[in-house]
């Protein structure tokens, strides 16, 4: 609509990438430069997947939604939790908690980098006013928790006793943009399609804190 | 509503548009924020949250005089000899209305094209042979420019005389065609009353001979030479001294619906068009092979019984209603204005090539005088949806109270986590 617009767009969208980095007490333990290392690891990532892709998945001529096509290709999202567990293992160092926080912190603020910043420099600052913007904004926060609900499920997929578990939710994981393609098709759209994406996070969150809690308690014992 | 356009002067740029499924959703949001009944508050909200609309048309080409030469188109059946009298067949193509963009002009003059089409179809057959051949060159004419003052006619009178001091061609009469597609009588107008001998006399009376059913008029109406423009199409030939006819359906020339957005496929009837070609077509056949008429005793021949019972010259099937259908989706359902050269040049090669597969065919330019036309009659406008100035700044303040509450979850959140996995801990041992 107008830079206004556009600027509220950003600020939704990014402000809380920034504010958890500053106040979580992430940044008593991790410096910036971690995050920005997982960053240029996910650009690597994608790179990589997008090369894979390219190769294994033609692009179809149709632009219609085939179902097992999109499992398909949504399947090669692992190469995603290979890449993050890569750079956590070999990028990042410190204690285990704090490398899979900053590690999905500078995944995620750079997965909405890429994916948001240039929609919005088009599209917000179109003189139409949409919604859209708006929400994608909104559901910037849902990706945080989700990349971090990520981070934690790959990082302990190593290191915890309760393996089907985590299994379980690296396949959320893989799957959540495949769900998301799949719900758009069925028809749910801009504010109920927010809140999805919110709830489906928050769930893949408790799941991963569950995992945290309950695995790590074993090996303890064990001690 | 659309005279009041044409006759009034406006400032402001008036668009029409097709009714879209956009289009209703876009009033109702307009008509709700010019809804002054709700309450204080409700208006008050409305102002900082209401649509707006914010119109823009996007191509940004100048609005020039355009200097393009659009073409007459002219088909001829040659009777083999130069100097035998020339019939001549006339039609404009052009449309136009308030709106030139959008005017089809199905009726005036789609209507004229499509008849002419017909008649060059139907005639033709009889020049195919030298034992059928009528002593007569026909001429057809599509003419350019007609809602502008008759242009390509003017443009068809002085290339023809000046080609007939050449050749020593003479008009017998020329039959102008316009709006003809509608139910009603068919008039015959002329600047002054024609004498029984005339060309223009005789084709009136052949005229009535060849429909029983169907009640023909003469209308005379003296050439205002006063006037800045020309009632019918005819009077371009008479005041070169040439004998002419206009025939149509209407009784007056500045009837609204000859130049009307109102003028769609809907207002041609092929039915009563098809009887006005057959008509016409009776009557000039007549005309050119000297038939007898039914009632008129002048021709000698018309004594004989057989020939006067029936005078008929053609087949009853001969009028093509699949061709005529066809020459109405072809050419009465498009706008063809002058101003838009694109148009203009398609509907002309359009019919040059449909006239071609009947008769020799050449098109001529015509030189615009007299006249200036603007181009430009169609843009692209957009309607945006557009929240007021003030509406951002709402968003902006839930966005800090958003944020606010997220930075307060998350200063906190070191706390919380830790407390969960204490308790998760718990309930899982």
């Amino acid at each position: 609509m107008t830079f206004f617009h556009f600027v509220n767009c950003i600020v939704l969208a990014y402000a809380p990438y920034f504010i958890t980095y500053k106040y979580s007490g992430l940044n008593e333990y991790s410096s910036f430069w971690k995050c920005i290392q997982a960053g240029i690891g996910y650009f690597l990532t994608q790179l990589i997947k997008l090369l894979l892709l390219a190769t294994f998945f033609p692009a179809s001529d149709s632009e219609e939604f085939a179902l097992l096509p999109e499992l398909l290709k949504s399947s090669a999202d692992f190469i995603d939790v290979i890449g993050m567990h890569l750079v956590m293992t070999y990028f990042l160092v410190g204690k285990g908690e704090v490398r899979f926080m900053s590690g999905g912190l500078g995944w995620g603020a750079a997965h909405s980098l890429a994916s948001r910043l240039l929609p919005f420099w088009v599209g917000a600052r179109a003189s139409a006013f949409s919604w859209r913007w708006i929400q994608q904004a909104c559901s910037s926060s849902s990706d945080l928790i989700f990349f971090f609900a990520m981070a934690a499920s790959t990082w302990m997929s190593t290191r915890n006793a309760n393996r089907p578990l985590i299994f379980l939710l690296l396949f959320a994981c893989v799957f959540h943009s495949f769900f998301i393609q799949l719900l758009i098709h069925e028809g749910i759209q801009s504010w109920s399609l927010v809140i999805v994406r919110f709830i489906y996070s928050s769930l893949l969150a408790l799941g991963a804190l569950y995992a945290y809690a309950a695995g790590n308690a074993q090996p303890k014992k064990i001690e | 509503m659309e005279k009041r356009f044409l006759n009034e002067k406006t400032d402001l740029t008036v668009y029409v548009s097709p009714s879209t499924s956009n289009v209703p959703s876009i009033l109702s949001d307009i008509e709700s924020t010019g809804d002054s009944t709700a309450t204080a508050t409700a208006q008050l909200l409305h102002s900082l949250t209401a649509n707006t609309f914010q119109f823009t048309s996007v191509d940004s080409q100048p609005a020039d005089v355009l200097n393009y030469k659009p073409n007459n188109i002219i088909a001829r059946l040659g009777s083999g000899e130069r100097s035998s009298p020339t019939i001549a067949f006339v039609a404009h193509y052009d449309s136009h209305a308030a709106f030139p963009g959008v005017a089809v002009g199905s009726d005036s003059n789609g209507s004229g094209i499509v008849a002419l089409l017909e008649l060059l179809a139907i005639l033709s057959p009889f020049y195919d042979k030298p034992s059928t051949k009528p002593q007569y060159n026909l001429v057809f004419v599509w003419t350019a420019g007609g809602k502008y003052n008759y242009q390509g006619a003017r443009q068809f009178i002085d290339d023809f005389q000046e080609a007939s001091q050449a050749n020593d061609e003479k008009l017998e009469v020329a039959i102008c065609l316009d709006t003809v597609g509608g139910v009603g009588p068919l008039r015959m107008h002329a600047s002054k009353a024609p004498s029984d001998e005339s060309a223009a006399g005789q084709l009136l009376k052949r005229l009535k001979a060849a429909s029983p059913n169907k009640s023909i008029e003469l209308v005379t109406k003296k050439i205002n030479l006063g006037a800045p423009l020309m009632s019918w199409e005819h009077e371009r030939f008479n005041v070169r001294r040439m004998p002419a006819v206009t025939l149509s359906r209407l009784e007056t020339s500045d009837q609204d619906s000859r130049k009307s957005l109102l003028d769609t496929p809907s207002t041609v009837d092929v039915n009563s068009l098809m009887g006005n070609i057959r008509i016409i077509a009776e009557a000039v056949l007549g005309y050119m092979m000297p038939l007898t008429q039914a009632g008129s005793g002048a021709n000698s021949d018309s004594q004989d019984k057989r020939v006067t019972a029936d005078t008929q010259m053609l087949s009853k099937n001969s009028v093509d209603k699949h061709r005529v259908a066809h020459y109405i989706r072809q050419f009465a359902t498009k706008p063809r204005s002058l101003a838009d050269p694109e148009a203009t040049g398609i509907v002309a090669q359009n019919i040059a090539a449909a006239a071609r597969i009947y008769a020799v065919t050449t098109t001529m330019p015509v030189d615009l005088q007299e006249v200036r036309v603007w181009g430009v009659t169609k843009t692209r406008v957009l309607a945006e949806r557009v929240k007021p100035a003030i509406f951002e700044l709402v968003i902006a303040t839930v966005v800090l109270v958003y944020l606010y509450i997220f930075f307060f979850v998350i200063s906190k959140s070191q706390r919380i986590i830790e407390n969960s996995v204490t308790v998760m801990r718990k309930s899982v041992a």
